[in-house]
């Protein structure tokens, strides 16, 4: 299966935070989606890229991170002891440190709805339709407009708003 | 996989589809069932998206502090006892006052209810949107425009932050827009808020003008046709309509005239607490200036079914009005809604004084249910079935996912248990279809009404000169008053306690940093809330989630002479650093 990634049109996000509550709802009240303000004006999510090179399983002391085939990074909670060094090594700031129990957060795309054929909760939630889950080849084709991935805004034209 | 139902979201009018799904691991819905929420994707009107508090809903269904039993001031009892108490005490001057999140059966019932137990009658009380159904039912626009008509608009108008009050008809609105490039987005709001970020104009009125704007821009543009609203634009003059609500009159014209010249124009109206000013006036005149430019009128309610309850009442005296002439009300039976979270002006104690016994219906525990004598456990919107008005006039079935959980019952049970076996028969669709069937008022008489209405919106006295606006602002993680969802774990951890929003240049010249507390007050009352600042602000307005009963006590009580409901606008007030922070 191809790979995947939530992307972010900044065309359609409204900032209100319906997929952080989603992330929240599923993943036992923890939050693996940040957020970040724009000159006070825009509020957007930050996705993990789920980046090729990880800074976060690099940093991770107990190898409780890893990178699978399928360009995910997980977490095996028996093996993270919340220490947050993967929320400092992050170059991205998408990881936040709160912690459950002892777990760090960590997204990793919602596997556990990914494997049954549906969208992560962030995109199946987004109320305006500015989430979506694109493979990468669409990611990286042409040019789709302005699309964020993750935290980096890939900006190939000038923004449509006025 | 477990099992799969699916519900309707019971948090907004828009009424969005969503499954619940039984965990991994368990093979029926039950007391043992890890429950967890799905997206309906093939949902017609959301696609499967939800907002924040929506996605609290599942929350609702084995909340802790979900009242599971009858209370008798404040001691678990049992149904018969209840049965007893009611039937010996329910009578002439004793009201029942329904809540807006109440099936159409629910309603109806309520009133065959009263009828058979002889009280005093069914109100409805909709802070938000009284004033608006009483004006749509005037021109009998019972069905707006749906979804896809909103899609395929070319121009639309917003009059308040309908993204943040119901943020999935975003979507819509947001289609519509980049469709294609001529379309157009405008915003008119006294703030700058999420929508103006998008929109292609924002007409920023000031505070709690909007419906004088809508009307100046329906003037704009009102020929000749209809014929019979001449009177009524007689009366109105641009110049007049520019000056209250300091806009350029060259700035209303053009944008009448490019919603004039669309080829599917939209307006839609969405309010909360007041923030646009008197919502029947926006009503009236956002469905005119829809109606003359050729186009369509969305309002969106505050609550789930707060129109269909209205209108299966009929047009009786408000909740409001019997409020005020409390001196004859003996009891109040209050049915699925926090009553005193809902009120401006701190009421509470007044309206307790006068009562010989309160008694109320609601899902989780509130500032109603722990003053009633009788606090009684109702289903929550998933819990039940029944029939649901929808925006465009339809009726729309809902199922129970689950049953409720102890003994708590759907309202509409706990009325045909108290009357009795076989006594309330539940009402068939025709029967409700017929009962929030609306015609329009005779033109003459529309006419009468909106002179007066209009007359008596342009005599308000203006408000004692304090330097700040308090505008009410939407948090999409909270409903309404607040009672609901301030107990559900989303709207806690991101917007649990009372603020208030103001500029940078505000918060400098009053000494108040980010965090600090402010004490606001105005002629209704004082408060104290948590500063935050917003940038978008101008720096005599001050904003803040208005899902809070301390900044709703900031408002006055007001009941309009023409439409006899609650009137709520803006207000002015005072803000001041808090001693010893």
């Amino acid at each position: 299966m191809e790979e995947k990634r939530v992307i972010l049109d900044l065309n359609y996000c409204i900032g209100c935070q319906s997929c952080a509550a989603a992330c929240w709802q599923g993943h036992h009240q923890q939050s693996r989606l940040s957020h970040g303000e724009v000159s006070g004006l825009a509020f957007l999510p930050l996705n993990c890229r789920q980046c090729e090179e990880p800074a976060c399983v690099n940093a991770c002391p107990t190898d409780a991170l890893e990178k699978g085939e399928d360009g995910i990074v997980r977490r095996r909670a028996l093996l993270c002891v919340g220490c947050r060094s993967c929320v400092y090594a992050c170059p991205f700031g998408v990881m936040e440190g709160e912690l459950i129990q002892h777990l760090t957060p960590n997204c990793d795309l919602c596997q556990d709805r990914v494997s049954r054929g549906e969208e992560p909760r962030c995109v199946a939630t987004c109320v305006s339709g500015a989430l979506r889950f694109v493979s990468l080849s669409e990611v990286y084709g042409e040019d789709k407009g302005d699309l964020q991935v993750g935290a980096r805004v890939i900006s190939r034209s000038l923004l449509k708003r006025s | 996989m477990g099992e799969m139902r699916r519900g309707i979201c019971p948090f907004c009018c828009l009424q969005d589809g969503l499954r619940v799904e039984g965990g991994e691991f368990a093979l029926i819905f039950g007391e043992n069932s890890l429950l967890h929420l799905n997206y309906e994707s093939g949902d017609k009107i959301n696609e499967g998206s939800l907002c924040s508090r929506g996605n609290s809903v599942i929350d609702l269904l084995d909340h802790p502090q979900r009242l599971v039993a009858p209370l008798l001031q404040a001691k678990q009892a049992d149904w018969k006892k209840v049965k007893r108490v009611i039937a010996s005490k329910l009578g002439e001057g004793t009201y029942i006052f329904l809540g807006p999140n109440l099936t159409l059966e629910e309603a109806w019932l309520a009133k065959e209810f009263s009828r058979s137990m002889g009280s005093g009658g069914v109100v409805h009380l909709a802070p938000e949107d009284g004033e608006a159904f009483r004006v749509l039912r005037w021109l009998g626009l019972i069905g707006g425009p749906g979804m896809e008509e909103v899609e395929g608009s070319d121009f639309i108008l917003l009059v308040g932050d309908a993204f943040m009050e119901h943020p999935v008809i975003s979507q819509r609105v947001l289609r519509a827009k980049y469709r294609e490039r001529k379309n157009r987005l405008f915003v008119l709001d006294s703030v700058r808020t999420k929508p103006t970020w998008f929109a292609d104009h924002h007409l920023q009125p000031k505070p709690g003008t909007e419906g004088f704007v809508l009307a100046g821009l329906a003037k704009a543009i009102y020929r000749s046709k209809p014929s019979y609203l001449a009177p009524l634009f007689k009366e109105i003059e641009l110049e007049g309509v520019a000056e209250i609500a300091g806009l350029d009159k060259g700035e209303i014209e053009e944008v009448a005239s490019q919603l004039a010249s669309a080829r599917q124009g939209m307006v839609i109206l969405s309010n909360l607490w007041g923030r646009v000013g008197p919502v029947g006036l926006a009503a009236l005149f956002g469905s005119l200036l829809a109606s003359i430019s050729g186009g369509r009128f969305l309002h969106l309610p505050v609550y789930q079914n707060g129109f269909g309850t209205w209108l299966i009442l009929g047009e009786g005296p408000s909740g409001a009005q019997l409020l005020d002439e409390l001196g004859k009300v003996k009891g109040l039976f209050v049915i699925g809604f926090d009553l005193f979270s809902s009120l401006p002006g701190g009421t509470e104690d007044g309206i307790l004084k006068k009562l010989d016994f309160l008694w109320a219906t609601a899902v989780l525990p509130n500032r109603t249910t722990e003053r009633a004598e009788l606090a009684l456990p109702a289903a929550s919107g998933l819990e039940k079935g029944g029939n649901l008005l929808y925006l465009d006039g339809a009726l729309r079935r809902m199922e129970p996912v689950l049953p409720p959980p102890g003994v708590a019952k759907a309202e509409g049970e706990i009325f045909q248990d108290i009357a009795g076996e076989g006594k309330l028969p539940p009402p068939n669709e025709d029967k409700l279809r017929e009962a929030v069937k609306g015609e329009p008022l005779p033109e003459r008489e529309i006419v009468q009404r909106a002179q007066a209405l209009w007359e008596e919106e342009l005599s308000k006295a203006p408000q004692e000169n304090l330097p700040f606006w308090l505008i009410p602002s939407a948090h999409p993680a909270h409903l309404g008053d607040g009672s609901i969802t301030g107990h559900l774990g989303w709207a806690r951890k991101i917007c649990a306690e009372p603020s208030i929003e103001l500029s940078p240049l505000a918060a400098e010249k009053l000494k108040l940093e980010a965090g600090a507390k402010a004490v606001v007050s105005s002629p209704a009352g004082k408060e104290t809330f948590t500063v935050t600042i917003n940038e978008r602000l101008k720096e005599d307005q001050a904003t803040g989630p208005a899902h809070f009963p301390q900044l709703r006590r900031l408002f006055p009580w007001e009941v309009g002479r023409t439409l006899g409901e609650l009137s709520l606008r803006p207000q002015r007030v005072r803000i001041t650093k808090a001693k010893g922070d």
